[in-house]
């Protein structure tokens, strides 16, 4: 019986496996060739996305909207977390405070999209990083909150009464004893936020119209639409080359996945 | 109140919902006096310190701290933070991302003290509590008995008004436990700090107490010195969870024994009879009871015998009975119980 | 006392909610903004705000297209979720009972962490009328080319299984996470008593994560919203409108056509419709986040 499983395991193995042997083969194909497996590999695919296309800088821009978004987030959901999991508080405030949170994490962002551009046009940062990093907080802010939130009702409560006793406020407390203790769980959302960002389209097409400070996921789109694709291997590699990252980050946290995914679950 | 009093424990009451956890708690704490609260586990104690501490609030009742109140349970209300009392919890929560430096200079940093002064006085106490060596690593790197040093170290670092201790020795090895105790009971003495400590161990509540305050089901049952409680216990439960007590139902043949003490009239309202093992000789009259085991105790031996009616006794005895023999017992000592459980007359045999 | 300290000790506790609040708060304020200019035709940068009333409302309820586009996406919804809790459900339980659990995990994870773009190159690819690899395949045994991006009665088929592919694993991995919980104890007691895996499976383990299955369920339906990227890289909606979208449909009218109005109209159409999963997903968390 043990073995059928497995057997049936392995055949949905082969289900993720191929289509993505399919995308590397696709990109060592050269141009003009279609036939899997490639008749004649080349690797110049990838050297062509990196020097020529330089996608090297969409790669960076997209870290860089990520990484200002995510600390944006974190300094204002640190201490709203604190609030929602240990401090006192109404009760009404503290079912208000947290059923926004889900709300606005629940809410397709296409249906804040017009707003937030308005918003931003407005304010003329549109096209820049900040701008992005801004729109970015419909993903990330409600996410954070809800993750650290959950990450904090997890601490022991102890160690934070015997801070108390032994005279530490709140802000005391936040900056001595629970942003300390809380990195790990920082660190778990920082990442998690990154693999959920990286691949945003809809935000990232919309608000950055000039083509050397689009991120990668946009730029990758362009490539796939256009009406007739001549240089599949191109555009292959170039989706591995995206890829890379990603796939760096979850095989050094395998086990932690599941439980960071699980963490924000909770509820 | 009087004067004297440093801490006053006045009529506290806590309840969640429909259990009532503590009830008409009432006593007062001289200065630098080594209190215990004793009783079973999960029955106040450490709620009654929380209230103490100001962790949680009563719900009826006043908490007053050298002369302040500190808790009025409505509108008074001192948090922890500023009430300069010091809490050694029982499984010692000390911050596991910093050193035990850190961890016991952490009271002193709160408190504003400049760096060199806040060194020195870890320095200080952490030699005191011979823990000065081991003072750069973290608590996952110290062993129990050191991990509980440093939380009493950091719990006095600060010269508190008030030291609160919770079960502070149950995760002791019991072969150090008693060096242990009288080594801190000795420092705290020393530095004369008013101290309250939690705990079910009966022995170490008896060994270290100044006064006992016997708290069951969240109700004081007994305040006194361990000689008051131990000699004089208001009740049953007091008599039996303190010391051991063999408790006979009061039946006419034992009224026999009673004859023997100075009686002045049978009392009417004496359900049980009570003696502790050490109160029990072996005499050529008495109650008739067969051997059933002897366990060696070093300098005694104790003696598990059954009487005629069925009870099991348990004495101690300087030399060795042969099990399955039968011994007349008499108690020297005497306790009346109440149906109730209360005390009603302590008597000692004339001689 | 210094003045600052007299200050901090009076701020109550809710006032560390605020950082947060702020910014979600923006957020509500856009929903609200919406809502407003719902009843406005505005185009930015063009015209004035022109108060219409509900004109707006009546003129995409009454629009095929906008029509289609929400029948589209509640079709997608509600197929793919379930068919991915379906199939999630069952991946967990073989991994549950497999005994090389942690060498299949890691690469079954890889379908999460792809971008919709790369699914449609991959997709794109395979199904391409001339050279694609499955066409390949099937001409070479003598059937006929498909093209299902291009059939309108297959192109959301092929979507919802774009989809399935990737965020099966995503349930996958909850559902197992909630079998994990399950203690041992009762799973002996029961093996005791005689039952084998089947009925361990269907009787103990589910029943017992029957809080997870509706956690991770209401998850995927909320989430399942948000599938602009996959449709329009694929098949931009097409063909025809078979594919169409309301976020689509928002990305071109609303804002390549610069319309607020109508962009605000659709955007609260949309949130109306998504609150139907969003708010029984609030109750229940609120329950379990009660102190």
């Amino acid at each position: 019986m043990a073995s059928l499983i497995n057997v049936f395991l392995i055949v949905v193995l082969l289900t993720v496996l191929v289509p993505l042997g399919v995308l590397v083969m696709i990109s060592l194909l050269p141009p003009g060739e279609w036939s899997i497996p490639p008749k004649s590999p080349i690797l110049d695919n990838f050297v062509y996305v990196f020097k020529e296309f330089k996608f090297y800088r969409n790669m960076l821009n997209t870290f860089l909207f990520i990484g200002l978004a995510i600390l944006i987030s974190l300094i204002l959901a640190l201490p709203t977390a604190y609030a929602i999991a240990r401090l006192q508080i109404k009760y009404y405030v503290w079912v208000f405070t947290v059923a926004l949170v889900i709300l606005v994490k629940s809410l397709p962002p296409g249906s804040l999209l017009v707003p937030v551009y308005e918003l931003l046009w407005k304010l003329r940062l549109t096209n820049t990083a900040l701008g992005v990093a801004l729109s970015y907080q419909v993903y990330t802010l409600p996410f954070m909150i809800w993750i650290l939130t959950s990450f904090l009702l997890d601490l022991p409560r102890e160690v934070e009464t015997a801070a108390r006793i032994d005279g530490a406020g709140r802000f005391a407390r936040l900056r001595h004893i629970i942003f300390p203790l809380s990195i790990p769980g920082i660190i778990s959302a920082v990442i998690l936020g990154f693999l959920n960002l990286w691949n945003e389209y809809l935000y990232s097409s919309i608000i950055v119209s000039s083509r050397n400070l689009q991120t990668a996921a946009v730029v990758l789109g362009q490539l796939v639409t256009s009406e007739y694709v001549y240089d599949w291997g191109v555009l292959a590699s170039a989706n591995i080359i995206s890829v890379l990252p990603a796939i760096f980050f979850v095989s050094f946290v395998q086990k932690n996945i599941s439980k960071a995914i699980t963490g924000g679950i909770k509820g | 109140m009087s004067s004297k009093s440093f801490v006053e424990i006045i009529n506290i009451h806590k309840s969640y919902g429909k259990l009532v956890v503590l009830e008409g708690v009432n006593f007062d704490i001289r200065k630098g006096e080594f209190i215990v609260i004793l009783g079973p586990s999960g029955e106040g104690k450490t709620t009654l310190l929380n209230i103490i501490a100001g962790v949680i609030r009563p719900d009826k009742g006043k908490v007053i701290i050298d002369g302040q109140v500190v808790d009025d349970s409505s509108n008074i209300y001192i948090p922890p933070e500023r009430r300069d009392v010091g809490y050694v919890f029982q499984n010692y929560a000390l911050y596991p991302h910093m050193t035990a430096l850190d961890n016991i200079a952490f009271p002193l940093k709160m408190k504003k003290l400049p760096r060199d002064e806040r060194e020195q006085r870890v320095e200080k106490i952490a030699k005191l509590l011979k823990i000065d060596h081991v003072l750069h690593h973290k608590p996952s790197q110290l062993s129990g008995g050191q991990q509980q040093r440093v939380a009493v170290a950091r719990a006095i670092v600060k010269e508190p008004k008030l030291l609160l201790m919770d079960e502070p020795f149950s995760n002791i090895d019991p072969a150090l436990r008693a060096s242990v105790r009288l080594e801190l009971r000795l420092l705290l003495k020393s530095l004369g700090i008013t101290t309250i400590m939690a705990t079910h161990d009966q022995e170490e509540a008896m060994t270290l107490a100044d006064r006992l305050l016997i708290l069951r089901r969240g109700k004081p049952i007994q305040i006194g010195s361990p000689i008051e409680v131990y000699e004089k216990p208001s009740e049953r439960f007091v008599a039996e969870f303190v010391g051991g007590m063999n408790i006979l139902e009061l039946k006419s043949e034992y009224s026999s024994l009673l004859r023997e003490y100075r009686v002045e009239g049978e009392d009417a309202s004496a359900k049980y009879i009570g003696f502790r093992p050490e109160s029990i000789i072996i005499s050529n009259e008495g109650l008739e009871a067969e051997v059933l085991e002897a366990e060696f105790k070093g300098d005694k031996w104790t003696i598990i015998a059954q009487i005629r009616s069925g009870e099991i006794i348990r004495f101690y005895n300087k030399d060795h009975v042969n099990t399955k023999s039968t011994v007349f017992i008499k108690p020297t000592k005497v306790y009346l119980f109440s149906s109730e459980g209360k005390t009603v007359k302590i008597l000692t045999i004339n001689k | 006392m210094s003045f600052l300290t007299k200050i901090r000790r009076r701020t109550p506790n809710e006032f560390f909610l605020i950082p947060g609040l702020i910014g979600l708060g923006i957020f509500v304020f856009a929903i609200g903004y919406s809502i407003y200019m719902s009843f406005y035709r505005y185009k930015l940068g063009f015209m004035q705000p022109n108060y219409v009333g509900l004109a707006n409302y009546s003129m995409l309820l009454h629009d095929p297209v906008f029509t289609t586009a929400v029948k589209n996406t509640l079709f997608f919804v509600a197929i793919a979720s379930t068919s991915e809790l379906l199939y999630g459900i069952f991946l967990a339980v073989l991994l549950y009972w497999s005994n090389k659990r942690y060498f299949f995990i890691p690469f079954l994870i890889v379908p999460m962490i792809l971008p919709a773009v790369n699914l449609v190159v991959i997709w794109r690819f395979l199904f391409h009328p001339d050279y694609g690899f499955v066409n390949q395949i099937l001409t070479s045994i003598g059937l006929s080319a498909i093209n299902p991006l291009n059939n309108p009665k297959w192109a959301m088929p092929t979507i919802i299984l774009m989809d399935i592919w990737q965020m099966t694993p995503f349930v996958m991995i909850i559902v197992l996470a909630g079998l994990s919980t399950v203690p041992p104890e009762v799973l002996t007691a029961a093996r005791i008593d005689g039952a084998r895996k089947l009925q361990l499976t269907l009787r103990i383990l589910l029943p017992m994560i029957k809080n997870v299955i509706l956690a991770v369920f209401l998850l995927r339906l909320i989430d399942a919203f948000r599938i602009f990227a996959k449709v329009y890289l694929l098949t931009r909606g097409g063909p025809g409108v078979a594919t169409e979208t309301i976020e689509l449909q928002i990305y071109n009218r609303a804002l390549r056509g610069l319309e607020i109005g109508l962009g605000s109209t659709m955007s609260v159409i949309f949130i109306l419709i998504s609150l139907v999963v969003i708010i029984p997903y609030t109750i229940m968390v609120l329950k379990n986040w009660r102190r």
